[in-house]
């Protein structure tokens, strides 16, 4: 158990240096030291996993994730518009074992949560007194008819997770012809990054202009419109890439054909050069196994609002994109709702009644092109009485981008990279 | 091991006895001023555009919180914000933030 205190020693200079947590009252009311497991190392379990650590260093912690290196899906559009660097994107998890973090390269299989154990695809079984599951998301390939074929000869991407795939579409659109069609197809609501789809139409639009200014960008949207800073979307749209992009609302794509490179939707058939469909998404098979993905539609899961902790499986928290919740699935969220878990966590170890009013921020920038881009704010808090949290007055988006914001959104990838990682 | 580390505890807590008064040991404040990281960097030190929070006067922090909430200083997404707490909370963030270093 040499490990124990090499752990402590290394957290607890860092939690002193962060001048955090009334570590003795922690030290007192605790006898044995807790174990957490956290299941991914994304914005929602990384943090989680750095917060228990920072706020409460009695607590053991192991963090399981199978890559080697963080990969930020935020700015991944830079790189596709071509004004980013691959490399800018990835992040090295070297800072987490100086909280004390103890971190596991390996694929989470399963879920006891009767034995509260964990199995790995190495064959490890390892038990915890709570576990966070924070695997992000599962695409639901199956809604698109094709969709598998198409990525097996990869004539399509979602490229919503980055990786590959972001290169990938980004070597598609370098070799599109000019006068090509670019199709982007979102799904309809809930989803991770509802601006997502818009904010690529931007950086597609952004490089047309400058390299293939034929082209256009058809964009297939299962939302009633432009969900997500619609009025700063158009707005940037027509002042810089007029004509160019071609948003086509309701409009929910159902079937590609790669060989003919025709997308389907309930109600067209679009022809285009290069195809990006993302599919409608749920939590991941992992969540169902361990019998937590337990809404009507078998899509999300279910927590209490305070602790995160799953309303059919105890002692098995989740967060980020794949909670049931009013609340957008973006990284901001995932690592605000990281830090409620985290708390609620160290409280309920300690006997403590948690917060019972958690707030949650969510900041979004979405450029428009490599100087300008457009925030989002939304503050939200929970009722105790409504049982749900509640948007706050004045949030929403802005109603123009600017070079301010751009400037803002660039920082604000810089700090929450240091928040969740470092 | 364990038990050591409980010793170790206790004496890194008694090195830091000037922080136990402060509004970081409210875990309710502490929680809600890490809303405010995540955008503002760890430990209020921006690493960048974004304002740094760390160490700025409490009186300076309070009243630019609350004007930005009242709509009556120029911001992009802070009165969105500062819509979203109460006073008496803006009062503990400043709090919270002049102390850290």
């Amino acid at each position: 158990m040499s490990l124990n205190r090499r752990d402590f020693l290394k957290s607890s200079a860092a939690t002193f240096a962060a001048s955090i947590a009334p570590l003795a009252a922690h030290a007192k009311t605790t006898k044995a030291q807790p174990h957490v497991v956290v299941v991914g190392a994304g914005f929602g379990g990384a943090t989680c996993a750095k917060y228990l650590r920072m706020w409460d260093p009695n607590i053991k912690v192991t963090l399981i994730e199978p890559n080697d290196k963080f990969t930020s899906c935020p700015m991944s559009n830079w790189v596709i518009g071509g004004f980013q660097t691959f490399d800018a994107l990835v992040k090295s998890y070297d800072n987490l074992p100086k909280y004390g973090i103890k971190m596991v390269k390996d694929w989470v299989t399963g879920v006891d949560g009767e034995k509260r154990l964990v199995m790995t695809k190495s064959g490890k079984k390892i038990a915890y007194d709570r576990l966070v599951l924070a695997p992000g998301m599962e695409w639901a390939t199956e809604s698109v008819q094709g969709w598998d074929e198409a990525y097996a000869a990869k004539k399509v991407v979602h490229s919503f997770r980055a990786g590959p795939d972001t290169l990938l579409l980004r070597k598609q659109l370098e070799a599109m012809p000019d006068g090509g069609v670019f199709l982007i197809a979102s799904p309809p609501p809930p989803g991770r990054c509802v601006s997502g789809p818009y904010e690529r139409a931007s950086v597609a639009a952004h490089y047309f202009k400058q390299h293939k200014p034929k082209s256009k960008i058809i964009m297939l949207d299962g939302h009633f419109d432009v969900v997500s800073k619609g009025p700063m979307f158009k707005a940037a749209w027509k002042e810089l890439y007029p004509g160019m992009i071609d948003h086509r609302p309701n409009n929910m794509v159902t079937a590609f054909n790669h060989k003919t490179m025709v997308v389907s939707s309930e109600f067209e058939d679009v022809k285009a050069d290069v195809v990006n469909i993302i599919p409608w998404q749920r939590a991941p098979k992992l969540c169902k196994d361990a019998g937590v993905r337990n809404d009507a539609l078998d899509r999300w899961c279910g927590i209490d609002n305070i602790t995160y902790e799953s309303t059919s499986v105890p002692n098995i928290h989740i967060v980020g994109d794949p909670v049931l919740s009013n609340m957008p699935k973006s990284a901001h969220v995932s690592n605000n709702q990281a830090k409620i878990c985290a708390a609620a966590i160290i409280d309920l170890f300690n006997g403590r009644q948690p917060e019972p009013v958690p707030v949650i921020g969510s900041t979004s920038y979405s450029v428009t092109s490599d100087k300008t881009s457009g925030a989002i704010a939304v503050v939200m808090r929970y009722s105790p009485e409504k049982k749900v949290y509640e948007r706050q007055p004045t949030g929403g988006a802005n109603p123009l981008h600017s070079e301010l914001d751009f400037a803002y959104g660039q920082s604000w990838h810089d700090n929450i990279w240091a928040d969740t990682l470092g | 091991m364990i038990r050591r580390s409980f010793l170790a505890i206790a004496v890194l807590a008694g090195l830091g006895p000037c922080l136990s008064a402060q509004a970081s040991d409210n875990p309710r404040v502490r929680l809600l001023a890490s809303t405010c990281v995540t955008c503002h960097g760890p430990g209020g030190q921006s690493l960048g555009a974004v304002p740094s929070l760390a160490g700025q006067e409490k009186a300076y922090l309070q009243e630019a919180m609350l004007e930005q909430r009242a709509g009556k200083r120029e911001t992009t997404v802070m009165r969105k914000y500062m819509n979203g707490f109460t006073p008496e909370e803006i009062g503990q963030l400043a709090e919270y933030f002049s102390k850290l270093k």
